[in-house]
């Protein structure tokens, strides 16, 4: 009986580990830059302009809707994610928007993008907050590389490459 | 003469403050640390982090029994909370992923919404004992109990409807089609209309409980959560979750007559009648943010946990 009990748990963890509800993930990264918000915002506020700045994205595209703004990025694996602009604030230099649809294993996903002044007037401090949820919204079995994990995962490996060379670009003379 | 004064000054100071002695507190959820924040609505301290269970989302109170049931989504259960000791007295199994619940104002039986498996749950609080499941449409999320605890209304976020279900026997006695993925609902303190919040087509539908017809709809603003009424129902709130903002809406004519930046993806929205202000968790920010309600001005950020939630009245008062 004794033997019996480490068993019986060993067939429950499967279960409990996968018995994921429909809780929204969140991710945050922040990074310092010696250069003035308004250069780095100049940056960031291009809808357009994210080649010039994230390591991943190879090209974007620029299309108008109606009243809405959309994107499509290419990234340089060849995958696409289609963006919409949700708005963009000069004067508190934010920019928020949402995907559409695309190769990110996220669903209901948006996120914001804020500049802020850093110590000094040469300084400033970028914050890339993102929410959304796994791509499986529904019961478990939740399908491989459909999970909460996978998905914070893949935008952190957006969110943190693109921060270093959005710094390193900023940084730099032009 | 003077003694009729005394009683006439006694008598005011009993309708303008009602709070003798234990002050109103604020139940939040922080679904990032397992925890409930207790915030002391007097002081805006945290007074208790309480442990829960996996992911806390939901929040009901009973003053009357001393208790606050929180549901926790990940690990399929309720926390039942000792609000005098704001300690857990126990763990009750709820479904496999509960998110709304209401109870009962005795606190003797609460509802729990068991969004994955479209069932209502409906858990007798001392015991632990499930009276019944009942079969509802996909995503319950918001719960709410009419004032005579006789209906339970469930806002369906899947099937866009929101259920009138009969509680003495489980039958349900209507669905009333609003919005797109309605989430969170409000209930007005006479009873008569529910307001039901649809996030995906960012408005507020509002039900006359007596027809069972939705009388009108409000325009709010992007990916709207959850709403709370002020003590006269003369006023709506309603968290916009993707335009960080809290809507005032006059319930007389139901035009927005204020918006305001609240902390960022705003969730609950709870109302103190004892202090007459707004209480938004925001999710983003992991705090609450203040608001009082009689200039919808933003008076206070006070920090929470991480990612708050706090879905449903979360507001202990009149204790």
């Amino acid at each position: 009986m004794k033997k019996l009990v480490p068993i019986l748990f060993a067939l429950l963890l499967p279960f409990a580990a996968s018995a994921h509800g429909p809780s929204p993930q969140k991710v945050t990264e922040t990074i310092t830059i010696k250069a003035p918000p308004a250069k780095v915002w100049a940056l960031l506020s291009d809808f357009n302009g994210m080649p010039k700045w994230h390591p991943a994205v190879k090209a974007s595209k620029v299309e108008k809707k109606g009243a809405d703004t959309f994107r499509t990025l290419t990234l340089k694996d060849g995958g696409t994610i289609y963006e919409r602009l949700k708005d963009k604030n000069d004067a508190s230099m934010r920019l928020k928007y949402e995907i559409v649809q695309g190769v990110l294993p996220v669903s209901d996903y948006y996120a914001t993008i804020t500049v802020k002044p850093g110590a000094n007037a040469n300084e400033s401090t970028v914050e890339w907050m993102a929410r959304f949820y796994r791509k499986y919204k529904l019961n478990p079995p939740i399908p491989a590389g459909q999970d909460d994990e996978s998905a914070v995962k893949a935008v952190k490996g957006v969110f943190q490459p693109g921060l270093a060379n959005l710094k390193k670009v900023a940084e730099s003379g032009k | 003469m003077s003694s009729s004064i005394l009683l006439i000054t006694f008598f005011f100071f009993s309708l303008v403050a009602p709070a003798v002695g234990a002050p109103a507190l604020a139940y939040i959820t922080n679904q990032g640390n397992d925890t409930v924040s207790v915030v002391d609505l007097e002081s805006s301290k945290i007074i208790a982090q309480i442990p829960v269970g996996t992911k806390p989302v939901g929040v009901a109170v009973s003053p009357q029994a001393r208790r606050v049931f929180i549901t926790n989504v990940e690990s399929g259960n309720v926390s039942v909370i000792d609000t005098e000791t704001n300690k857990v007295l126990t763990q009750i199994p709820a479904g496999v992923s509960p998110v709304g619940i209401t109870t009962k104002a005795d606190g003797s039986t609460f509802y729990v919404a068991d969004w994955f498996s479209n069932r209502i749950l409906v858990i007798d609080a001392i015991s632990g004992k499930q009276l019944r499941a009942i079969e509802i449409s996909k995503a319950p999320a918001g719960l709410m109990l009419s004032r005579d605890e006789k209906v339970l209304y469930v806002a369906n976020r899947d099937s866009n409807d929101v259920a009138f279900i009969d509680t003495s026997t489980g039958a349900i006695l209507s669905r009333i089609p609003v919005g797109t993925h309605p989430f969170g609902i409000a209930l007005s303190p006479d009873g008569t209309r529910l307001y039901s919040v649809n996030v995906w087509s960012n408005n507020v539908s509002v039900i006359d409980t007596a027809s069972r017809k939705v009388v009108a709809t409000i325009p709010v603003g992007d990916h709207p959560y959850c709403a709370a009424l002020n003590a006269d129902g003369s006023r709506l709130y309603v968290s916009n979750t993707q335009a960080d903002t809290l809507s005032v809406i006059d319930t007389a004519n139901f035009r927005t007559i204020a918006t305001m930046d609240v902390g960022a993806t705003p969730e609950g929205v709870g109302y103190s009648a004892e202090r007459n202000q707004v209480y938004v968790a925001s999710w983003m920010e992991n705090e609450v943010t203040v608001v009082d309600a009689a200039t919808n001005k933003v008076v206070a950020h006070i920090p929470t946990g991480k990612e708050s939630r706090a879905f449903g009245p979360f507001i202990l008062e009149n204790r």
